[in-house]
């Protein structure tokens, strides 16, 4: 470095440490009483119970508490803050049953309204409900099928963000771990490929880019990109395997109506390395409408129908078609969901799921959730 | 040398280091958004401690504690008469605080809000100035209730619940102590 840059650096260093603005009246004895170095408990959890019948009669039934989560964090001063999550899923964690899982962890660096830095375990910004996951912001007791096969929710892994809004627009671009290529599959697609942080392959990253607005009240709309070169093995070869999800989502709250689109496709550069898929797609619609807007309820009571359309296999590289039909599965779903207060919700819904190929299955599930 | 990439990144470093709001101040940013709103006005500012009665009775009508031990209050006045109130105030949003300001007609209903520092990622569609419009009007009555009276934003839960119950906790606790603004007034 030359002296005239060092120079040029110090002069600006410390004229933006030492500059004030003059001021009318100084509040600056003020100032500090607005924040204070603090850590804060919040979480997640929700029971279910979920009963599916099959064409033939049979029935069967669980009763399970899916997910308690612990989210603890910490501010140090307005810009550096530390955020966490810890789930445990069903109940305990013993030979290969239930998870536990660190789903967040990460220093955030909150600049400004335009630009911040996150660095840790983060959630890529794909669809409405990975990064906003809590059961009370959701219908139905379970997440979407869309939300499992198409967006792989939840999920998380190692790497950094940068995020910001600017001009309307909320930005946010991750560079994380990647996709393990040798467990996609015409049946999950990428959803087993998630590495979870653990020791996670680190020589291909993926890139996550999501664009949301909100230009009239109470409507979100947004898309992401996630793309990347995932690790795979073909004949004996390794290879990687150009894989990209692309998605759109948009969701409207406003005098009491309740409407949710979201829609997905997932990309294969090489199909033969995923049983000849080339492509997976899913969509779902939701609608719902809160009583409590016409009817004297303390509270929510939303009743609310669901479409759901999900093929892990939509499109193949020509070589078996029959497997295009083998993954589709259509669902609609009715439910209602009562909410005492925002933060607790109960819920039932009634639903039948229908293979394209293969017998439907009608599922009957009650739950009970909570956030704070 | 170095060439125009390192340049960049030197000039940028000092930027990242020094926190951009250190140069803004939350009263003298909250003194503007009044000043735009009642151009001709003169602001008394003062700092009170909260009084503890109404304190808690704005606490349990609202479901939310102070963040703040102090009321910071303007009294807005034109031709020496009152012509409304400022108050600057904290929630607490998923992790950071957040300071807001809402102005007041001397009847304590709603002329304004606005979200003065927003301090993380997640919930800042709160300081949308489209969505906080809907808290005009709104007074001391008011159920300020979620999903019904303040539509709800997508990703911003947390954020949208603890500001409408701030500002109902503050709306509640003014109306209780208005006799005390009332008497200020006649100082």
């Amino acid at each position: 470095m030359n002296k005239t840059h060092l120079l040029g650096l110090m002069i600006l260093t410390l004229t933006m440490l030492f500059t004030k603005p003059t001021l009318a009246q100084d509040f600056s004895d003020i100032e500090s009483s607005f924040f204070q170095a603090s850590s804060q408990i919040g979480g997640y959890g929700e029971m279910h119970y979920n009963q599916t019948i099959d064409e033939g009669g049979n029935s069967s039934a669980n009763l399970d508490f899916h997910r308690f989560v612990i989210f603890y964090s910490h501010a140090w001063s307005e810009k550096w803050s530390f955020k966490s999550e810890i789930e445990l899923e069903h109940n305990f964690v013993k030979n290969g049953q239930g998870e536990l899982e660190l789903e967040q962890a990460f220093v955030d660096y909150h600049h400004s309204t335009g630009f911040g830095f996150q660095a840790g375990v983060l959630l890529p910004s794909v669809g409405l409900i990975n990064e906003y996951h809590e059961p009370p912001l959701f219908f139905g007791v379970e997440r979407p099928t869309y939300s499992k096969y198409i967006i792989p929710t939840t999920w998380f892994g190692n790497g950094a963000s940068i995020y910001g809004s600017l001009k309307g627009f909320d930005y946010r671009l991750v560079l994380m771990e990647g996709l393990d290529g040798t467990k996609f599959s015409p049946s999950s697609g990428i959803r087993s490929g998630r590495q979870k942080g653990y020791k996670a392959e680190a020589t291909h990253p993926l890139v996550n880019l999501r664009l949301d607005t909100r230009q009239i009240n109470g409507l979100l709309i947004g898309g992401s990109v996630s793309t990347m070169q995932a690790p795979d093995t073909l004949n004996g070869k390794n290879i990687t395997n150009p894989t990209s999800l692309m998605e759109l989502h948009a969701q409207f709250t406003a005098a009491g109506i309740y409407l949710t689109a979201e829609f997905g496709q997932i990309s294969y550069g090489e199909p033969a390395a995923v049983n000849d898929v080339s492509s997976a797609t899913g969509y779902y619609i939701d609608l719902g409408y809160d009583l409590g807007n016409i009817l004297p309820i303390n509270g929510q009571l939303i009743p609310w129908i669901r479409y759901n359309d999900v093929n892990t296999a939509a499109s193949t590289n020509g070589s078996d078609e029959s497997i295009v039909s083998d993954y589709h599965k259509t669902e609609w779903l009715v439910g209602l969901q009562f909410k005492p207060i925002s933060e607790v919700v109960f819920k039932l819904d009634y639903g039948k799921s229908t293979p394209e190929n293969g017998s439907a299955t009608t599922s009957f599930n009650m739950g009970v959730g909570y956030m704070f | 040398m170095i060439d125009l990439r390192q340049r960049i990144l030197l000039y940028l470093i000092p930027l990242m280091l020094v926190n951009p709001l250190s140069g803004a101040n939350l009263g003298v940013d909250a003194e503007k958004t009044i000043t735009d709103l009642f151009p001709d006005a003169s602001l008394n500012f003062e700092s009170q401690v909260l009084q503890q009665v109404p304190k808690r009775k704005a606490e349990q009508a609202a479901n939310q504690r102070f963040n703040l031990e102090k009321l910071f209050l303007w009294d807005i006045k034109q031709n020496g008469e009152t012509v409304a109130y400022a108050v600057m105030d904290n929630v607490i949003g998923k992790v950071q605080p957040i300071t807001y300001l809402v102005v007041y007609s001397v009847d304590l209903t709603i002329i304004y809000v606005q979200v003065l520092r927003y301090r993380e990622q997640i919930g800042g569609a709160i300081q949308n100035q489209r969505w906080l419009k809907q808290f005009e009007g709104s007074n001391p009555a008011s159920s300020f209730e979620r999903g019904k009276d303040i539509d709800g934003i997508t990703g911003a839960t947390i954020s949208v619940n603890s500001l409408t119950s701030g500002i109902k906790r503050m709306s509640v606790y003014l109306s209780i102590v208005k006799g005390v603004l009332a008497s200020h007034d006649d100082e």
